[in-house]
């Protein structure tokens, strides 16, 4: 049996009047890639910020390793990137990636962030978390954005060996073919709820077209 | 990510305005010149510094938290360890320019007492270094100094400023202690060349102290959407 990383319980969130979240259950398991598919709008980055502990959702739980933590308690061995616009343009990169990723030398250029192509500023991100030593968990918001074939295996590559290092790793994308080559289970986010699905129920030889049947099935079933 | 890793995290992604860093690393060569001409001039430094300060440390938090760029110290580090942080790298060029005027002044006089080094001159350096702090922090860069400077700038285009400066002068303390205290905290750069009482000094670090402990508070239950997509 695998054990459980981080996970999400009921959770609920409403900006206003809309309501984002709607009892959202979430886990991720040690070694296991789970893949967060939704529409845009649907929540994904709400229930990607509050696993991480940077909002607090309006009812419900996060466990760490089992236990329920507070909202904004920092979870243990977390990793986590929101994609390359969340890096402060003005920072040098080199410097950035140092102290995010704990090593001494860094990766990426001693040039402002803000002058880096958007492929270079993701592999920036990317690089750095993932070079964090003793990671538990990695979450990964659009991930594959902005990155050349290249850099996509690149990425692919580390996922699966982070994954195979024993850690638990949740990833956000529109990209569905991306995820089909990394991911065992998947996450339908839809009308506030998540609903999973393992790659081997979705088929042996799971591709993005797959993925788009089964979210476009799961969107129209009923709420349980 | 450690103490010293998440200042330095802060100081690098959202430091204290180049132009700000320029002006405080001059006001002490300023000190050194006044001290030159006129023994006790670098008092001058002081207040200027106080002026300054209250700009370079609002630099705001939530607005940059907001699209992301804080996440590393808020995923690797408690909130309250990043909001000491926040302050510290915030505070740190001031603070710096401070002590190099306050060396300037003990060297100037002979090993005396320097202004810079006097309590009521720390807790000067502590109201206008703490409270912009924490008005920039919910409201974002430059609001808590450039509010302040409104206020000043209101209270002497009125009039009203001019009638508080008695409350400042003499070699005894004037006034009640909640009117001078009031008053010593809405024009903290009066603060170092008045006599205070110690009551008074108390209330002056405990509104500085409450002002940090408020802000570090705000940030403790604060959640951080991203501003671009909320979804």
């Amino acid at each position: 049996m695998t054990a459980e990383r981080l996970a999400a319980r009921g959770l609920f969130k409403a900006y206003g009047e809309r309501e984002v979240l709607r009892g959202a259950d979430l886990t991720l398991e040690e070694g296991a890639v789970v893949g967060l598919i939704g529409e845009n709008g649907a929540g994904k980055t709400t229930l990607l910020r509050i696993l991480c502990g940077f909002i607090r959702a309006d009812q419900g739980e996060v466990l760490d390793h089992g236990q329920p933590v507070s909202a904004f308690a920092p979870r243990s061995g977390l990793v986590h990137f929101g994609g390359g616009s969340t890096l402060p343009p003005g920072a040098s990169a080199r410097g950035w990636s140092r102290l995010v990723s704990g090593e001494k030398t860094g990766v990426g250029e001693s040039r402002r962030i803000r002058d880096l192509s958007r492929g270079t500023r993701q592999k920036l991100g990317l690089e750095a978390w993932l070079a964090r030593p003793r990671s538990l968990t990695v979450v990964l918001d659009e991930p594959w954005e902005g990155l050349d074939p290249d850099g996509a295996r690149w990425l692919n590559a580390r996922l699966q060996e982070r994954a195979a290092d024993g850690a638990a790793i949740l990833v956000s994308s529109h990209r569905l073919h991306d995820l089909a080559s990394v991911c065992h289970r998947y996450a339908f986010l839809a009308a506030g709820r998540v609903r999973v699905a393992d790659a081997g129920q979705l088929g042996a030889q799971v591709g993005g077209e797959d993925l788009v049947r089964a979210f476009d099935r799961l969107r129209e079933e009923p709420s349980p | 990510m450690s103490i010293r890793d998440a200042i330095l995290f802060f100081w690098r992604v959202t430091p204290v305005r180049v132009y700000l860093r320029v002006v405080l690393f001059l006001l002490p060569i300023m000190a050194v010149w006044a001290e030159l001409q006129t023994r006790g001039a670098s008092e001058t430094a002081v207040i200027c510094l106080l002026l300054v300060q209250a700009l370079a440390v609002s630099t705001g938090f939530e607005s940059h938290a907001s699209r992301g760029y804080y996440d590393p110290p808020l995923a690797l580090c408690s909130r309250r360890r990043a909001a000491a942080a926040h302050f510290v790298a915030s505070a740190l060029p001031g603070v710096a320019a401070w002590i190099a005027i306050g060396i300037v002044e003990t060297v100037a006089g002979g090993g005396a007492l320097a202004l810079a080094f006097r309590p009521a001159s720390l807790l000067a350096l502590a109201l206008v270094s703490t409270l912009p702090w924490a008005v920039s922090v919910r409201f974002g860069p430059f609001t808590g100094g450039v509010a302040w400077l409104i206020l000043w700038g209101a209270l002497f285009l009125t009039g009203r400023g001019f009638r508080l400066i008695p409350l400042f002068q003499g070699a005894e303390p004037q006034g009640t202690v909640l009117v001078r205290t009031a008053a010593g905290i809405l024009l903290p750069f009066f603060l170092p060349s008045a006599p205070w009482r110690p009551v008074e000094l108390l209330l002056f670090g405990l509104t500085a102290a409450g002002a940090a402990a408020t802000a570090a508070g705000y940030l403790g239950r604060a959640s951080f959407p991203l501003r671009e997509s909320d979804s």
